[in-house]
């Protein structure tokens, strides 16, 4: 769109004014309450100012003050939507800080219910993202529909929706439900008809594909030097996956690929996710077969107050987003002196400016939604 | 023209008569059209629609128009005080102007006119200035935006519409839409001509701000365009607008593409005339809201693209050919011929522009890295 | 799943806790043994903490870097985790990232530790995905003089995790483009929340009966 002028008016410069558009705190699609200030010249944008920082609640300092089985309530309010995934990156954590074991059972319990929302929180970006993009809320509704499938299963288990706390130092509150394999299974049968029903609405669909193709790219290199993890990265083309990279709990005897993408652009980072979603179906099933039927949840000894040794320990998993990561030092006793949650969202956030620029208004919001964020992961 | 017979026999009675009739029935069906697009839409979507106000919540409609108006009328304290009270009148006025010429059977027309299609399509397109006028007065950045796409995408599918409309009027030889309902007693329009039906089809969507072409008024990008500081009844009122506007275009496709009521079998009751052309317009309507919840939204650039590059070439080659085979008499199959030779090659150029693969970054990092450090 | 079944599969979940706990012996805390199950990997290792082990990474820097005076090096519990003065920091940040036998491409995080008096620890966690190997790098910032040299012409990535540490700790990143408030509002430019003399309440309401947390009070299950 840019248009020099040409033959008597050559040598003119129009004096065009650009329009800061604020798309502000409230927004029906800036995903939670985050700013974006676009500077537009017409319809094409020339800058991105992204302002954070409203769902700022301590969620650092808070902790400082807690035992270390406290912590694993205010770590499930990061990333709201991969709960089990933050638990886990806290638990396994804690348990390397203070050279605790958690039992088989409980390992592959862990890695189960972590997969599963996985699916949840992929499922919540494909109803999202559809939104997004104009689907009239089909998608949203086909996605929130697989999601109360297993939101059932998660409430059987820990008794809640959302914030599940079910994780901890150790091992698990306590045991799965007896018939816990079977509903695993029954759910995982739902889910497939569930990722084939929203590939077969959006992946072909040819004003998607004219939408998210080329949109919001970003090389391998962008990628890493801004901190990108996760589907963002992967969709560039670099099958880099904490699952393989540092395998953590028991995923190095599960096979699963790793999806990646070619372009690095919106449509790539779709894909890898429903990718993705296939693979986690893929690793629920193996891990069910491994899973042993009976075994202790929590380790023989567990003081009943836990004091960790002076040190410090960065324990990270692959969230849905991205790497999250807590790190946490300690001076001794029973409460972290630092408690600090890397959060995906808010290195792949921050990349938003690197995407945008150069594309029109309309791709802004759908290139934020690709980002899948979380803003309370992003603000703590 | 007379429509048959004036009732009461007064020129200016069986006028007022006529015309309070349809601003009755209008009304009563634009309501009954919000209900069934929520409940089919609703359906789609895997749930019930309204289902608690009155059996199968057939009174939504109404339970809303008396929350609307019961809502403080507001008006932004900067607001172009004129424009802003007048836009919703502007956009709802020609709309239902256009029902003045539309035959629902041979006698229940306000008036029969000589141009009757062409005053259809040339009297809807008139409510872009009411969206201008209400992207303006509105003094809002985001009504602007809006506004502004919606004048553009109005003004650009308006082409096509009208080219399209003329290509198929050439067939029965005149724009009156009697004549052309009664040529089509042995083969619907749409038989001769699909490609003119599809592209028609399309225009409609575009016309109606209704996805995949609703990017003026999108919902979550620029919070409904030009109707963002509107409240309460004069909300409404652009969507009672768009809603007959959708009446309208359907029963227009109908009428023209389907054979209106002489089309399988002509009934000599006017009744059941109304019904087979209330038979097809559901069929348009039903089809309009199928693709409604089904396709995401286009970028502007994205439908200017589309309209000016291929919607409008193989409209103006089709009045082409059209006059061509009409001047020289050839016989009526070519019609159809030619128009399917068309719809392939317009399937083909689609296909291709949309499986092209992503343009490079080279533009964007030139942009981003100007002046970053 | 029926109700009925769902209440038996509680009832029994709850007896074979029961029978779990049942089990253990309820000793009160002065009477409890000293530690007889720990693994055998624990018990062998000596406490303090270790020098990294040979062929890890900090051999690497050694090599790379020879002039660095490290002020500490050591094996965490994960990564290996160097201490090096602020002075040093732009010079080993960019050996790190462009030395191609170190090759830390990846900023996983950037924050401050509140070591009052002493000041601040800037710590930053570093991975390269072509190598495998990941390391820590700690540097202490005095209190009364906060500033260290900015690594966002390094890892663009840095630019918004220094901004928050600024805003959390007040550490002033020399270099950085753009040092606004990120987190906090833009007027609370002097006031830092992550630091210790910064008020925390106490939790007041224990679990059990009012204990407090320090004498090891009601086990929290």
């Amino acid at each position: 769109m840019t248009t020099a002028p040409t033959g008597e008016y050559a040598d003119q410069e129009f004096e065009t004014i650009d329009l800061n558009i604020n798309m502000g705190p409230q927004h029906p699609s800036t995903h939670g309450v985050f700013r974006m200030v676009l500077t537009v010249d017409g319809e094409l944008v020339k800058d991105v100012e992204p302002h954070i920082g409203y769902m700022h609640r301590g969620n650092e300092k808070l902790p400082e003050n807690c035992d270390f089985r406290q912590i694993i309530g205010y770590v499930d309010r990061t990333d709201y939507l991969a709960q089990f995934n933050c638990e886990h990156a806290y638990v396994q954590a804690v348990e390397k800080l203070m050279n605790i074991q958690a039992p088989e059972r409980a390992e592959w319990i862990r890695l189960i219910l972590a997969e599963l929302n996985r699916l949840t929180s992929h499922y919540m970006f494909m109803g999202a993202f559809g939104t997004d993009i104009g689907v009239f809320a089909t998608p949203f509704t086909y996605a929130f529909r697989e999601r109360e499938v297993i939101q059932d299963l998660f409430e059987e288990i820990s008794g809640d929706r959302l914030m599940y706390s079910y994780f901890r130092v150790g091992g698990l509150g306590w045991d799965v439900p007896e018939n816990f394999k079977e509903r695993v299974r029954q759910v995982v049968q739902h889910t497939w008809q569930g990722i084939k029903d929203i590939d077969g609405l959006l992946s072909k669909n040819e004003v998607f594909l004219a939408r998210t193709r080329g949109i919001g790219m970003i090389t391998q290199e962008q990628a890493i030097n801004w901190g990108c993890t996760g589907p963002v990265l992967r969709a560039t083309g670099l099958p880099i996956d904490i699952r393989k990279e540092e395998p953590y709990s028991f995923y190095d005897q599960v096979e699963f690929d790793v999806p990646v993408g070619e372009y690095g652009d919106v449509y790539d980072r779709y894909y890898v996710r429903l990718e993705e979603m296939r693979q986690s179906v893929r690793i629920i099933e193996q891990a069910l077969e491994k899973m042993p039927d009976k075994g202790p949840i929590l380790p023989e000894r567990l003081p009943r107050l836990l004091r960790a040794p002076a040190g410090e320990v960065y324990g990270r998993v692959e969230a849905p987003r991205g790497e999250y990561g807590i790190y946490i030092y300690s001076k001794g006793g029973p409460k972290p002196w630092r408690f600090k949650v890397r959060a995906p969202c808010f290195s792949n956030l921050s990349a938003l400016r690197e995407m945008t620029i150069g594309h029109y208004v309309a791709d802004a919001v759908i290139i934020l939604g690709s980002i899948d964020i979380v803003l309370c992961a992003v603000d703590r | 023209m007379m429509p048959g017979l004036y009732i009461l026999n007064n020129v200016w009675l069986d006028a007022f008569i006529r015309l309070a009739i349809i601003v009755l029935v209008m009304t009563v069906v634009v309501m009954g059209l919000i209900w069934f697009e929520r409940k089919f839409v609703g359906r789609i979507q895997m749930r019930l629609g309204p289902m608690r106000t009155g059996p199968f919540g057939i009174l939504q409609s109404i339970a809303d128009a008396v929350k609307l108006l019961g809502k403080e009328d507001l008006r932004p304290r900067s607001a172009d005080r004129w424009l802003f009270e007048l836009a919703p009148y502007a956009v709802f006025v020609p709309v239902f102007l256009a029902f003045v010429t539309i035959p629902f059977t041979a006698t229940w027309v306000v008036r029969h006119l000589e141009l009757g299609l062409f005053f259809v399509v040339a009297v809807t397109s008139l409510s872009t200035i009411g969206l201008l006028m209400a992207a303006w007065g509105s003094d809002n950045k985001y009504a602007v935006l809006g506004g502004l796409r919606a004048a553009a995408m109005l003004i650009s599918y308006e082409i096509p519409l009208v080219l399209v409309v003329i290509a198929v009027a050439v067939i029965p030889g005149s724009l009156n839409l009697r004549t052309i309902v009664e040529s089509q007693q042995a083969v619907p329009l749409i038989v001769w001509q699909p490609l003119a039906f599809l592209i028609f089809f399309t225009a409609t969507f575009a016309e109606l701000n209704r996805q995949p072409f609703d990017i003026a008024i999108g919902e979550s990008e620029v919070v409904g365009g030009p109707f963002i500081e509107y409240s309460g009844i004069r909300w409404s009122m652009f969507f009672l607008a768009e809603y007959a506007a959708l009446f309208i275009l359907s029963t227009l496709g109908a009428l023209v593409f389907l054979g209106g009521y002489a089309w399988p079998f002509a009934p000599s009751s006017p009744i059941v005339q109304v019904l087979l052309v209330a038979a097809k317009t559901a069929f348009f309507i039903v089809l309009n809201m199928w693709v409604r919840a089904s396709m995401p939204r286009l970028r502007i650039d994205q439908l200017m693209a589309f309209c000016w590059k291929i919607l409008i070439p193989f409209t103006l080659v089709q009045i082409l050919v059209n006059g061509f085979i009409k001047l020289y008499d050839l016989p009526a199959v070519l019609y159809l011929i030619t128009s399917g030779l068309l719809l392939i090659a317009f399937a083909w150029v689609i296909t291709w522009v949309v499986s092209r693969a992503p343009k490079a970054p080279e533009y964007v990092r030139r942009v981003a890295y100007a002046g970053h450090p | 799943m029926t109700p009925e079944e769902r209440e038996a599969a509680i009832a029994r979940a709850r007896a074979a806790r029961e029978a779990r706990e049942a089990g253990q012996p309820s000793a009160p805390a002065a009477e409890r043994p000293a530690r007889p199950e720990r693994p055998a990997r624990e018990a062998a290792a000596p406490r303090g903490p270790q020098p990294p082990p040979e062929g890890s990474i900090f051999d690497t820097f050694k090599r790379v870097l020879p002039d660095v005076e490290w002020v500490e090096a050591v094996q965490g519990v994960r990564d290996v985790i160097l201490t090096i003065k602020r002075e040093d920091v732009p010079r080993v940040m960019r050996a790190a990232k462009e030395h191609p036998d170190l090759a830390l491409d990846f900023l996983r995080s950037l924050h401050g530790v509140d070591q009052q008096p002493e000041g601040f620890d800037v710590v930053y966690l570093l991975y390269s995905y072509r190598h495998h190997h990941g390391v820590e790098i700690k540097t202490r910032v005095p209190l009364d003089d906060p500033h260290v040299a900015s690594v966002t012409p390094i890892w663009r990535g840095a630019d918004w995790h220094e901004r928050e540490t600024r805003d959390m700790f007040g550490i002033i990143f020399d270099g950085h483009p753009n040092l606004k408030p990120l987190l906090l509002p833009e007027d609370l430019i002097d006031v830092h929340p992550l630091r210790k003399d910064y008020p925390l309440a106490e939790i007041e309401i224990v679990q059990g009966e009012g204990a407090s947390q320090e004498e090891g009070g009601e086990e929290i299950e």
